[in-house]
């Protein structure tokens, strides 16, 4: 099923260009994940998608509709977005992850069972319900990006848009958080864009993969496809190997 | 989670108990003895037209016209500022925001000051909404820009801006009529013996305003988070930060304009209530109101108990108060502000 559509899109500020023509695609079960040198134009990206940033040209298509036809409240049922910063607040876990249940209730009438139960159940599947009392603030920083993320599942989204997910974790936590991700995206019929700034992480874990360059598409297509030599010297400027084996294929600087 | 977290709708309860107690202690006691069955019979009589035991007329002019007045309007704006308060402290995401942040308060002190100079201190309220009103509209022009895309601080920056022009204008009024102003800086240091007409439009604007915050109170939570993650989960920041500061605007308005400037409790009942019950606005707006009730009529009640104390303003007694209260709380509770 087709998620997102953007077409001739120009994105940015209206003093700065900052995107460029950029063309894309994107289906349910897809784990896009978007790689580029610092500046690129990631969160202008991301901003322009979720509905936020309105795009100087082009078009966006959300499920085949122009996503400006949308209003918040619509928007947020179809796309949730977990941003690269964790807040601190006194807010409970639970009351947090209820959050994403709000472009869904109806102002006056409240939460409802249904509601009750999908926090729960997403909560149980990211492994957080038993810390429903804990204030955020009480938290890891794992488990906090685990409750963003589950905040952002509560939305039920078609298109889960994530800037950094793994910025703050240690390497068992990027790994859990990332297949989480991608399972999501597989059985539930989501389509995911995730900015990575680890490149390993985003050939291991992407369906497709996104190298962006001074604001337009440098390469784009499936991982092993993408990430050649060529392109990463042409987007960090700087000389890579790539290795394969049976498990993954991954690349580090050649600093020779 | 505190234990109180978990039973709002037990601890909101419990301090509207306590607000319907203090009234009634509050109405027993004055300069007149008035015994406690007559004040209950004349109060249920009054209020529900509920007869139960012959009151004097004294009695009725004395529990009903006098003290029930300044307690009614002491409850009234006390609720007023606070739920102003809290939603001008979510909106801006500042724990300093108060219902005088954009500038109301100088608006409706320059409109009394103009009625007084003028010598139509019998408009004085009129006046003072005027200059009230004359504030909000120019928050509303700073507000129809687009608050999303403006940040917060600039916002509040203007509001101060507003409100320094104001001051100034107020400042060169005084100046200029130096035999009023002994009268004006006494209305400036707030009091609630100054307005003598009907309360019913000033209870109609301060429920208004509160069943607007309490429709969007889930709004307020999410925008808790920022103004950012507040969009990416579906509140449409700019139209729930202009309805709310155009609503609670009219309730500062209001109720700056009968009883003067009464600082302190918008900043601080707000802040001891999320202490006390957390940031969810369903609670925290409805224990604002309360709690602000309260405490600017015990702050009032001070001022009525000896006839030394009766000259103080009582917006004097809301920051002597107040203040060492706050600290206290601020020092010995675990929550943060928000």
């Amino acid at each position: 099923m087709e998620i997102l559509e953007l077409r001739a899109l120009d994105a940015g500020y209206s003093s700065k260009l900052v995107l460029q023509d950029v063309h894309l695609m994107i289906n349910a079960g897809q784990f896009v994940s978007i790689v580029a040198p610092n500046g690129a134009g990631k969160s202008t990206l991301l901003k322009t998608v979720s509905g936020v940033l309105p795009p100087l040209n082009g078009a966006i298509f959300l499920k085949g509709k122009p996503l400006n036809g949308f209003s918040r409240r619509e928007t947020a049922r179809e796309i949730a977005v977990v941003g690269s910063e964790l807040p601190v607040l006194d807010y409970t876990t639970l009351q947090m992850v209820t959050m994403g249940r709000f472009p869904h209730i109806c102002r006056l009438a409240g939460l409802k069972t249904e509601d009750h139960s999908v926090v729960q159940a997403i909560m149980e599947n990211v492994g957080i319900w038993e810390k429903r009392l804990c204030q955020c603030r009480e938290l890891s920083q794992g488990e906090r990006q685990k409750v963003i993320i589950a905040r952002a599942l509560a939305q039920k989204p078609k298109l889960l848009l994530l800037d950094e997910p793994t910025a703050h974790l240690d390497i068992c936590n990027q790994f859990a958080i990332l297949q989480l991700i991608k399972n999501l995206a597989l059985y539930q019929d989501m389509a995911v864009i995730a900015v990575i700034h680890d490149i390993n992480l985003a050939l291991q874990f992407s369906t497709q993969l996104m190298f962006l360059k001074n604001g337009r598409i440098l390469a784009y297509g499936k991982p092993q496809d993408v990430a050649t030599t060529e392109v990463l010297k042409s987007l960090y400027g700087m000389n890579f190997n790539i290795y394969s084996d049976a498990a993954a294929t991954y690349v580090r600087p050649n600093l020779a | 989670m505190s234990q109180v977290a978990k039973k709002p709708i037990l601890l909101i309860s419990a301090c509207a108990l306590l607000l319907v107690i203090i009234a009634v202690v509050m109405l027993v006691f004055g300069t007149v003895y008035v015994p406690f069955e007559a004040v209950v019979s004349v109060l249920l009589e009054k209020l529900f037209g509920i007869e139960i035991l012959d009151t004097t007329l004294a009695q009725q002019i004395i529990v009903w016209n006098v003290r029930w007045q300044r307690i009614a309007l002491a409850m009234i704006v006390g609720s007023g500022l606070s739920v102003a308060g809290a939603c001008f402290q979510t909106i801006f995401k500042n724990p300093l925001a108060d219902p005088f942040v954009l500038g109301v308060s100088s608006g409706a002190a320059l409109g009394a000051a103009v009625s007084i100079i003028t010598r139509h201190t019998e408009l004085m309220i009129v006046f003072a909404f005027a200059g009230a009103m004359l504030s909000l509209v120019l928050v509303y022009l700073m507000g129809q820009q687009s608050l999303e895309l403006r940040s917060d601080q600039q916002v509040i920056l203007a509001g101060i801006a507003i409100g320094a022009l104001l001051n100034a204008l107020l400042s060169a009024s005084m100046a200029l009529n130096s035999e009023q102003m002994q009268m004006i800086v006494f209305w400036l240091m707030g009091s609630l013996t100054n307005y003598v007409g009907s309360l019913k439009p000033v209870i109609a604007v301060v429920i208004f305003g509160f069943v607007i915050a309490i429709v969007y109170a889930r709004d307020l939570d999410v925008m808790v988070l920022g103004d950012e993650d507040a969009q990416f989960l579906g509140v449409d920041v700019a139209k729930v930060k202009l309805i709310l500061l155009v609503a609670t605007t009219l309730v500062t308005g209001v109720c700056v304009s009968v009883s003067g400037i009464i600082g302190f409790i918008g900043l601080i009942v707000p802040h001891i209530v999320r202490k006390l019950a957390g940031p969810t606005h369903l609670v925290l707006l409805p224990l604002s109101a309360i709690l602000g009730a309260v405490f600017l009529m015990l702050a009032d009640g001070l001022t009525r108990s000896h006839p030394l104390l009766s000259g103080i303003p009582v917006g004097v007694v809301t920051a002597l108060v107040g203040s060492p209260f706050f600290l206290y709380v601020l020092y010995t509770a675990g929550r943060r502000m928000p």
